[in-house]
């Protein structure tokens, strides 16, 4: 089955029924507020089906950003928080302020290609004050991704990364709001190497460069002057046929603060090499090396024989079961860092065919239990996505930053 | 093979691994791979003759950013299969040559995340997957699949 048709299905499937439903449940409570410290280290998420409402289990927040050092400020909503990649991007069509670009010794502008598996998100870079909960990060970095016509051509080097994703229904979001283990998106490798993801463009005219750590795309949380070393993901249990959205709060720092203490271990990961980022999840015989919890993936993607994919037009769903019911099946993992921490966890897999054909299934946007068959050129990964996150408070360290259990890069949840 | 200027880190991989005055010689799926002999001696890229088939033969290189490109070639010269893994995707124009269009109108269509790109047509598979430092994907032209090679083997 061709994948257009598929996603065709999908599309026809979800949008219609999903139009209005972006803005529902979007005053969620901001929960305990601050601790100790008297800042507020909590940000109000929820999770639907994102402004465009063709996504499901997309979880999205509020991002104030501010000319740097000033209260000229704007705040931008439905922006993705994703913690499986780094930085803030914003669309150009959500910014009004003219923010300062970043820019190299020369004088010349930094532009980037950031690089996603089904595409890239092409645009310049700015600075700007991040503003979340009562936190500030300072002149950072940020991309401001082009979808209003306006800035240096797509280079060849970037086009060639696949689909250009530099719009909001590509997107599926007004920006995404990058909180992963890592500080910067690229991270060494382009301070020493021009690559085909940095590039300076004097004149409008782009050419791969060399990029200080300091000016890449940089996580704001990390440069947070306190609550700076971690976020936690915090959702409420949702039911397991679905909701139509869920509010929960995105708490920066990790031990910082009364309403951040973790209590679970840390499931440590490498910062460098082939399994940077990843730990091993277990389950029956199967032992898979490049495992992640990430809240950009819809789905919790794995390999099971045992699963079938959905029939037809929804293959990239699992179907266990049948789908007149729930099938709800458990799936027993142990994840095992590199810390030699080892948790066990029981995750639910539904019939797709099911939750998307129920009769409420207009109002649904949120499911615990999607899941998705592993990728076969990614035969070592469980991919712990947002349907892990309902009912937990899920931790992620970043790296280089010490917490009361241990340095990051890890994972944790309780 | 794109006549447009090889990025700066396709310079940098493939310079390591060929020797000056030896134009770097690179077969995108379905492109055909003659020279496959010269090119594994010219490049100090592991060529790698599978112990249970001699069906086909797996060309890697590693690139400067740490990412593997595998090129999977038939007896008759043909590439076809690729796959790649590593910190960042490779330049996926190069690699899939003519079919490179189809993975971009794939990543046009509405999708459930940024995680997937698939194209399962009768003709081709592409398969993309991974996040942001950890990508991995590998397209195959099934009709010029050799007959004992496994899919599981074209990763």
């Amino acid at each position: 089955m061709r994948t257009s048709a598929r996603l065709l299905l999908i599309a026809v499937i979800l949008a219609p029924l999903l139009a209005g439903c972006g803005s529902s449940g979007s005053a969620p409570n901001a929960s305990s507020g601050g601790g100790t410290g008297g800042t507020s280290n909590v940000q109000a998420i929820t999770a639907d089906s994102g402004p465009t409402g063709a996504f499901v289990n997309m979880v999205t927040t509020s991002v104030t950003i501010c000319m740097p050092g000033t209260n000229a400020c704007q705040t931008i909503p439905n922006i993705q928080v994703d913690t499986g990649s780094t930085g803030l991007r914003i669309l150009a069509s959500a910014v009004t302020l003219s923010l300062p670009a970043v820019t190299a010794s020369g004088g010349a502008t930094y532009s980037e290609c950031a690089d996603f598996a089904d595409g890239f998100l092409w645009g310049s870079l700015a600075s700007a004050d991040v503003r979340m909960g009562s936190e500030v990060a300072a002149a950072m970095p940020v991309q401001i991704i082009q979808d209003n016509g306006s800035g240096p051509a797509v280079p060849s080097t970037c086009s060639s990364q696949g689909t250009n994703e530099s719009n909001a229904n590509a997107l599926g979001a007004n920006g995404l709001l990058g909180v992963g283990l890592f500080i910067q998106d690229c991270g060494g490798f382009c301070v020493t190497n021009p690559s085909p993801f940095y590039y300076t463009c004097p004149s409008g005219v782009c050419a791969e460069a060399t990029i200080p750590l300091a000016q890449q795309v940089t996580n704001p949380v990390a440069f947070f002057p306190q609550d700076n070393n971690g976020v936690v993901l915090q959702f409420p249990a949702i039911a397991a046929t679905g909701a139509m959205s869920a509010s929960g709060s995105m708490i920066f720092g990790i031990g910082t603060q009364s309403n951040n203490v973790l209590t679970a271990s840390a499931i440590g990961v490498p910062d460098s090499g082939s399994t940077a980022g990843s730990f091993t999840a277990v389950f029956g015989s199967t032992t898979l090396v490049d495992s992640f919890i990430d809240s950009g993936s819809s789905l919790m993607y794995f390999p099971d024989a045992s699963i079938p994919a959905c029939p037809g037009n929804l293959s990239g769903f699992d179907c266990p079961g049948v789908a007149t019911a729930l099938s709800s099946t458990p799936i027993n993992v142990t994840l095992q860092g590199s810390n030699a921490v080892s948790t066990n966890v029981t995750v639910n897999v539904a019939n797709t065919q099911f939750l998307f054909g129920q009769p409420n299934a207009s109002a649904l946007n949120v499911f615990n239990d999607l899941g998705g068959p592993g990728l076969a050129a990614l035969p070592n990964s469980f991919d712990f996505g947002v349907p892990f996150f309902f009912g937990k408070s899920v931790f992620t360290a970043f790296e280089q930053r010490s917490t009361p259990a241990g340095a990051g890069p890890y994972f944790a949840f309780q | 093979m794109t006549p447009s200027r090889p990025s700066t880190a396709w310079i940098a991989a493939l310079s390591l691994l060929c020797s000056i005055g030896v134009t770097p010689a690179w077969a995108a799926l379905g492109g055909t791979h003659a020279t496959i002999e010269a090119d594994a001696s010219s490049m100090r890229a592991m060529r790698h003759d599978t112990a249970a088939r001699a069906s086909y033969q797996m060309h890697e290189l590693t690139l400067a950013s740490g990412t593997v490109v595998r090129e999977f070639v038939a007896p008759s010269g043909t590439v076809f299969a690729v796959a790649w893994q590593g910190p960042f995707k490779p330049d996926l124009s190069r690699v899939l040559g003519s079919y490179f269009p189809r993975a971009v109108a794939a990543g046009q269509e509405r999708r459930a995340d940024h995680r997937r790109l698939m194209v399962h047509a009768p003709d081709l598979v592409i398969e993309s997957g991974g996040r942001m430092r950890a990508f991995a994907g590998r397209a195959y032209l099934p009709a010029l699949m050799p007959a004992d090679v496994a899919l599981g083997e074209i990763r």
